[in-house]
């Protein structure tokens, strides 16, 4: 458990002003009197139990510390990274049971709360060079999945600093690493979606779940596995051999090389990716490389599967305030789709701070269906020349959700529920002053004097 | 702390004399007056007028029947010596706008009407008594209240001087409310019989209807014991009902030491204490002139 994890931040913040309502509420306010003659003789007389704890007001506040403790012990707050270790279990990723029910139009929600885990995927992303992958940066990733009859909708990941990651249904190339995460976000996303999986297997990994949960997958379309491992090759039989043949044999596909680099060297792997061509045209899908001076970087390329526009990250945000990048992503786009996607890539560009030390997040987007329209009504030809403001914090109109997030676990809102409880008591306790002050007590002497 | 005679005050307590004499003018009633002034409203007859004597006192009935000023005289009233004994004690203290400061402003008040009327005051002090003879300004008599005043934690003005030095006259007591009224008998103990006592029991407003809420630790000021008491709707009930016992209490030890009683409460101004009449000074002035 790490202190910076939001959970842990509210309850350690909610503990002590519990702590200190609760001890104010029961600390009384001294008042000098001239004489405790008739206070006294009030006290003796009074029916009413001299004690706090009947206070309903304590009850509901030991209740809200109850609800913080409770949210405390989320097990999704309490996961922990190991020092070194690779498999890091998916702190909290909890697919939506309305996007697992088929609903259309509603959110997957994705919370992977743990800084360590993600600094452990960035670092795998800048090792790579060459795949800029789909990681959230933020405490927290909103996907919004489109309508599973709605084949050409988008799907909009939106950081919570408000960096936003694009990709175009039923094409986006999800790149996960990390075969836990796999396990998860793979099986929610990939089983609506063309799959490709990529898992990262170390070779002392014990949890090879993510790919052996392929015989579970719910994939309608060829899949294709392949296994990076950035270590010794020479455990790689024995991966494999734990993956098992039947995962194998379901998968479309299978490769197994050694770093990310590697996998574009892949024989096996391009050779796979080449049976996943749509119909486009040969031309138009050679893999491209991007050169800039004199320096030559896989810095932007189409993947392996022509479905994706690849962006070392590091390049990226090196260069993100220079015209030519997202003009020359737009070109790729618009050659493989035909559509102008030049401001949203500008957009998307935009997010990236000028000082950020974070890898730009970027998009995997492919479309070779040229035949049907890219969601129409989400990306009308009016909204493309639209410019975008370069420091939004929010995404532009046509890539906000149309419906609010309502995806959630009980968890989640023990926090809330907390603070209403507080609020609830706070509020009950000022009617019931007032109810007492507007009731009052008839002065003894009003007719005297 | 507030200033204890306050410009405005001051000003007020100029014009009290003046002031009250119009107030009793127009009533018609002279009792008010004269039971301060010195003098009784029982008219003895007339004396030549000589430069200097005062021309309220001129009869111009007299004047248009015989043309010679004539001054009316009245007989004098046994009531020519007035003591005042003001609480200083710590409970007289509590609050912002102590009851202290309410009760040496009414003494002031009283003192300023008793001078201003020809009568000799005596303001009691612990050790000692200062006399005022008639006469005498307002700053000396200020004077005197003021440093009952500075001397904080001093029980200048002692509650134990009920003794009466004077064998006559008014001896009007401004007391704390709250204080225990079985003391009452005590504190009048040594009264001549021939004087008048006047308690004036003063209170705070929120003695009277406090205004608490919620949980409270309440120090007795005298003796600083502390009490914890939650405080809500029943218990503002059982303390209206516990002072209007004690407020009975008084009464009842009040009568007991053939003393006037009369209920204060702090945040009244003083001067319009003394002009409001038959509810505070006519009052007085009657009871005393019943005694009498």
């Amino acid at each position: 458990m790490t202190l910076s994890e939001p959970s842990v931040l509210w309850a350690l913040l909610a503990l002590p002003v519990l702590a200190a309502l609760s001890m104010a509420a029961r600390r009384p306010r001294h008042r000098v009197v001239a004489t405790l003659r008739l206070w006294e003789k009030v006290k003796t007389s009074s029916p009413r139990p001299q004690r706090r704890w009947t206070d309903v007001t304590i009850l509901l506040l030991l209740a809200a510390g109850g609800l913080a403790l409770l949210g405390a012990s989320d097990p999704g707050v309490r996961t922990s990274v190991e020092p070194g270790g690779e498999a890091v279990p998916v702190s909290a990723l909890r697919p939506s049971p309305i996007v697992s029910a088929s609903v259309s139009g509603e959110w997957l929600y994705v919370r992977l709360r743990d800084r360590g885990q993600r600094e452990f995927l960035l670092k795998d992303v800048m090792n790579a060079r060459v795949f800029a992958k789909v990681i959230p940066t933020g405490d927290e990733v909103l996907a919004r999945l489109p309508s599973w009859s709605d084949s050409t909708g988008p799907l909009i990941l939106e950081t919570s600093d408000g960096e936003a990651l694009l990709g175009l249904w039923p094409r986006p190339v999800v790149m996960l690493a990390n075969s836990a995460l796999a396990s998860n976000s793979v099986r929610a996303l990939t089983s609506a979606l063309y799959g490709l999986a990529l898992t990262d297997v170390t070779p002392d990994a014990t949890d090879h779940s993510a790919v052996a949960s392929l015989e579970s997958w719910r994939v309608e379309a060829p899949v294709m596995v392949a296994i990076v491992s950035r270590g010794q090759g020479a455990t790689m039989p024995s991966v494999v051999s734990g993956i098992g043949e039947a995962t194998v044999s379901r998968a479309t596909s299978f490769a197994a090389v050694e770093g990310f680099e590697s996998l574009l060297n892949c024989p096996e792997f391009l050779a796979a990716a080449s049976s996943f061509a749509l119909p486009v045209e040969p031309q138009q899908k050679p893999l491209v490389w991007a050169n800039h001076g004199s320096e030559r970087h896989s810095v932007i390329a189409l993947d392996p599967l022509n479905r994706a526009i690849l962006v070392a990250p590091d390049f990226a945000r090196k260069h993100a305030n220079e015209a030519w990048v997202p003009e020359l992503i737009a070109l790729c786009i618009h050659r493989l789709t035909g559509r102008n996607l030049l401001d949203p890539m500008r957009y998307m560009l935009s997010k990236i701070p000028a000082s950020s030390s974070k890898p730009l997040l970027t998009l995997a987007y492919a479309s070779t269906d040229t035949e049907s329209p890219l969601a129409p009504g989400i990306f009308p030809d009016g909204v493309i020349n639209h410019t975008y403001e370069s420091t939004a914090k929010t995404l532009p109109s046509f890539l906000k959700p149309q419906t609010p997030m309502t995806t959630t676990t009980h968890l989640d809102w023990i926090p809330l529920l907390a603070a209403m409880l507080v609020l609830f008591t706070l509020v009950g306790s000022d009617i019931a002053k007032k109810e007492r002050a507007r009731r009052g007590v008839a002065s003894p002497t009003g007719a005297l004097l | 702390m507030p200033e204890l005679f306050p410009a405005p005050f001051l000003r007020r307590l100029e014009a009290l004399p003046l002031r009250l004499a119009k107030t009793a003018g127009r009533a018609g009633d002279r009792s008010a007056m004269a039971s301060w002034g010195g003098q009784s409203d029982e008219f003895m007859g007339h004396s030549a007028y000589s430069q200097g004597d005062d021309l309220r006192h001129l009869d111009w009935a007299a004047y248009g029947r015989s043309d010679r000023l004539l001054l009316r005289t009245f007989r004098p009233g046994q009531e020519q010596h007035t003591t005042i004994t003001c609480d200083c004690s710590a409970s007289m203290r509590v609050g912002e706008q102590g009851k202290l400061i309410f009760g040496l402003r009414l003494a002031a008040a009283i003192g300023q009407v008793a001078l201003s009327g020809g009568q000799a005051l005596s303001l009691r002090f612990e050790e000692r008594e200062e006399a005022l003879s008639p006469g005498t300004r307002l700053p000396s008599l200020l004077g005197v209240l003021n440093v009952a005043f500075e001397r904080r934690g001093i029980q200048v003005l002692g509650r134990k001087v009920a003794e009466g030095h004077a064998t006559s006259g008014r001896h009007v007591m401004i007391l704390d409310g709250l204080d225990d009224p079985t003391t009452l008998r005590t504190r009048a103990s040594g009264q001549s019989a021939q004087r008048s006592l006047t308690l004036l029991a003063v209170y705070a407003r929120d003695e009277i209807a406090p205004r608490l809420s919620g949980r409270y630790r309440l120090e007795d000021s005298e003796t600083g014991v502390n009490v914890d008491l939650d405080i809500g709707p029943n218990e503002l009930a059982s303390y209206g009902r516990e002072l209007a016992d004690h407020m009975e209490a008084w009464r009842v030890g009040a009568a007991s030491c053939k003393a006037h009683l009369m209920t204060l409460v702090s945040d009244q101004d003083p001067t319009d204490v003394l002009l409001s009449g038959r509810q505070a000074l006519g009052t007085l002035a009657h009871s005393t002139r019943r005694r009498a």
